[in-house]
């Protein structure tokens, strides 16, 4: 009888180690880049709860132009989703916004993230926007490469030719404030993690300067969800290794879990993309620097109405 | 003892068992699902469907022609050169963009990848402080019956400001014209389509009345004439192809959202009818006649949202055209290319 149970023990615990061999990089992954302590009042609803939830999402050149740690946010998306009906909106927030920052001051908001973190950008949009942040995701640029190309690529309707002479050549691992040539086509088509960050990150040849960035960046993200039904348990540790240090959120493995059916079950008809275009702002200067002025009035209404 | 170290073995087994089993769901996992690569050798490619002529198509950096029963890749992509968009010439040659890193050129070559000719010089000489902007992009390429070969091309260039225009240039004059000013800022104007009257339509990208980027299918009669849209910025069309005959032209339409579906409409030289949709639901790309007119190939996912693939749409120039059918499998096709279709 005690043979038995030995002979059982033994080969469970032969099994967990070989699941826990494999599954380390996820849970590596897991302690490091989820459930960040993040200072602050995130609220914390989580996708299982079926209740409507927020998502900051951030992205930031970590290239070595940057001192890790100081980054700026070159994007930050507000998304609110809502389970049950399976409404989606997404609030593309312009990183030349001029807004007071929640540690103090006035400033644009991409440096909220470079004064204090997810915490203080958090903080800053919550503040600002009158909104419940629920939780937060930062990206970096080789994250966002490797999430895409771990998921196979991304099937995109760019908007128009994505040209740019001065794209900055920060990737290769040569001079970080050189520049490269890019030009994306125009069209259905399928993307590598290196195009769409191309595609989301040109700025240049926009006559809508940032908010055509915004506008492509949304697009992509809507692209990424089409992709969440292609991710199982098992890709994990593929994904985990890709991405680490790459992408930080406060989201445990059991929220991302939850959050995939959601985002495969996405209709692009019940997902609203707001950017805020003039009247909501308007081009000003503030000591020799070029901002966006918020017009808050026409912000908060618009924002009450969608993030409600 | 000997029972022991036996059933030692089998539990490490097992537990290496269960490490290579998660890994072998993983892969099969990745097998099954689409987009990153998975792809067959164009000599084992067979297409679904038997087509008429030849169809010359992109696929990873080659250039690819399907004829008959297989396929073979007439132009094999190269550490700096990358073939896409080819175009077929009245004389069977065809014209293909070669791009590199920083800069594209037009060739053109026999119908079997034979003879390759450059004619265009769009890299700059070797980088020296700030010459990165001397490339060019050249991109599109048709080529007209009377032997004009139409194509886009970045210039004029002014600082940050890069976009497409129109440019054309006689068979035998290397001397090229500009025909279009793109709307600033915008990427311009792109996919030339020659009509027999000896205009052009083309898709013109634009600023929309909520300060949003669409294309429009736009007419010009000739280099100075300023043009007119033929279709709207709601419509947000592009990627024309004009049937045989001159009197239908197919295209994309997007209205301003991620789908793209294929439209046909006729077309007397100056205005549009009615447009019909023939394939909705899906990313759609480039819609190209049949060298007869009668059919319609085109640019889609595989079901299930696989890699793009090519498609056919039988009796498309009629009133009852046929259901969209898959023509390749196993093959992922750059849809930025449009399919060259041969007689």
């Amino acid at each position: 009888m005690l043979v038995a149970v030995l002979v059982i023990v033994g080969f469970t615990a032969s099994g967990l180690a070989g699941a826990v061999a494999y599954f380390l990089p996820v849970l590596a992954t897991s302690l490091g880049a989820t459930g960040q302590s993040v200072v602050g009042s995130l609220g914390n609803r989580s996708p299982s709860d079926h209740d409507p939830f927020t998502v900051l999402l951030l992205g930031s050149d970590d290239d070595a132009k940057f001192v890790p740690g100081h980054l700026l946010t070159q994007s930050m998306i507000l998304v609110r989703v809502e389970p049950a009906t399976g409404h989606v909106t997404m609030l593309s927030i312009p990183r030349d916004l001029y807004v007071p920052i929640s540690t103090g001051g006035s400033a644009k908001i991409d440096t909220a993230y470079a004064n204090g973190g997810a915490a203080t950008a958090i903080a800053t949009v919550e503040q600002d926007f009158k909104v419940q942040i629920d939780h937060y995701v930062w990206i970096g640029l080789r994250g966002l490469v490797n999430l895409i190309d771990r998921l196979g690529g991304v099937d995109v309707v760019t908007t128009n030719p994505v040209l740019d002479d001065f794209y900055p050549a920060d990737l290769a691992g040569g001079d970080p404030y050189a520049f490269e040539r890019v030009a994306v086509m125009p069209g259905a088509q399928h993307m590598s993690g290196l195009v769409a960050m191309e595609y989301v990150r040109s700025r240049h040849d926009d006559l809508r300067e940032d908010f055509g960035r915004s506008e492509r960046q949304q697009q992509v993200l809507l692209a990424l969800r089409t992709k969440a039904h292609t991710v199982g348990l098992a890709d994990l540790p593929d994904i985990a290794s890709a991405l680490k240090g790459e992408i930080l959120t406060d989201m445990s493995l059991r929220d991302v879990a939850d959050l995939m059916p959601i985002a495969s079950g996405l209709s692009l008809d019940k997902v609203a993309r707001v950017l805020l275009l003039p009247p909501y702002t308007s081009d000003a200067s503030v000591d020799g620097q070029a901002v966006l002025q918020p017009d808050w009035d026409r912000i908060h209404a618009r924002v009450a109405k969608s993030f409600p | 003892m000997g029972l022991t170290t036996v059933l030692v073995a089998l539990m490490a087994g097992f537990g290496l068992a269960v490490y290579t089993g998660l890994g072998l769901v993983r892969h099969l996992h990745d097998g099954a699902t689409a987009g990153a690569g998975g792809t067959t050798d164009p000599v084992d490619l067979h297409p679904l469907l038997r087509l008429p002529g030849s169809i010359y198509l992109a696929a990873g950096g080659d250039l690819l022609r399907l004829r008959g029963d297989g396929v073979t890749a007439v132009l094999n992509h190269d550490g700096s050169r990358r073939w896409m968009q080819p175009a077929v010439a009245a004389d069977g040659s065809v014209v293909v963009v070669a791009r590199s890193a920083e800069s594209s050129d037009l060739y053109r070559s026999a119908a079997d990848g034979g003879g390759l000719q450059r004619l265009t010089d769009d890299a700059a000489a070797p980088l020296h402080g700030g010459s990165l902007e001397r490339n060019h992009w050249a991109f599109h390429p048709r080529a007209g019956a009377d032997g004009r070969l139409w194509y886009s091309y970045d210039a004029p260039k002014a600082g940050f400001r890069v976009d497409l225009a129109v440019w054309s240039r006689p068979a035998a004059n290397a001397v090229a014209t500009r025909w279009s000013s793109p709307v600033g800022y915008t990427g311009g104007d792109v996919e030339p389509v020659p009509l027999p009257s000896g205009g052009v339509v083309y898709a013109r990208y634009v600023i929309g009345a909520g300060s949003e980027i669409r294309s429009q299918l736009w007419l010009q009669t000739g280099p100075r004439d300023p043009g007119h849209a033929l279709t709207t910025t709601d419509d947000d069309c592009s990627q024309p192809d004009l049937a045989p005959g001159g009197g239908t032209l197919a295209m994309v339409c997007t209205q301003g959202g991620q789908g793209a579906r294929v439209e046909v409409v006729s077309f007397d030289g100056r205005t549009l009818g009615t447009p019909r949709v023939l394939a909705a639901g899906s990313l759609c790309a480039f819609p190209t006649w049949a060298p007869d007119g009668s059919a319609l190939a085109y640019l889609a996912p595989a079901p299930g949202g696989g890699d793009f693939t090519l498609w056919w749409l039988a009796g498309a120039a009629g009133a009852t055209p046929s259901g969209p059918r898959q023509v390749l499998e196993g093959v992922a096709l750059d849809a930025t290319s449009r399919p060259a279709w041969a007689p």
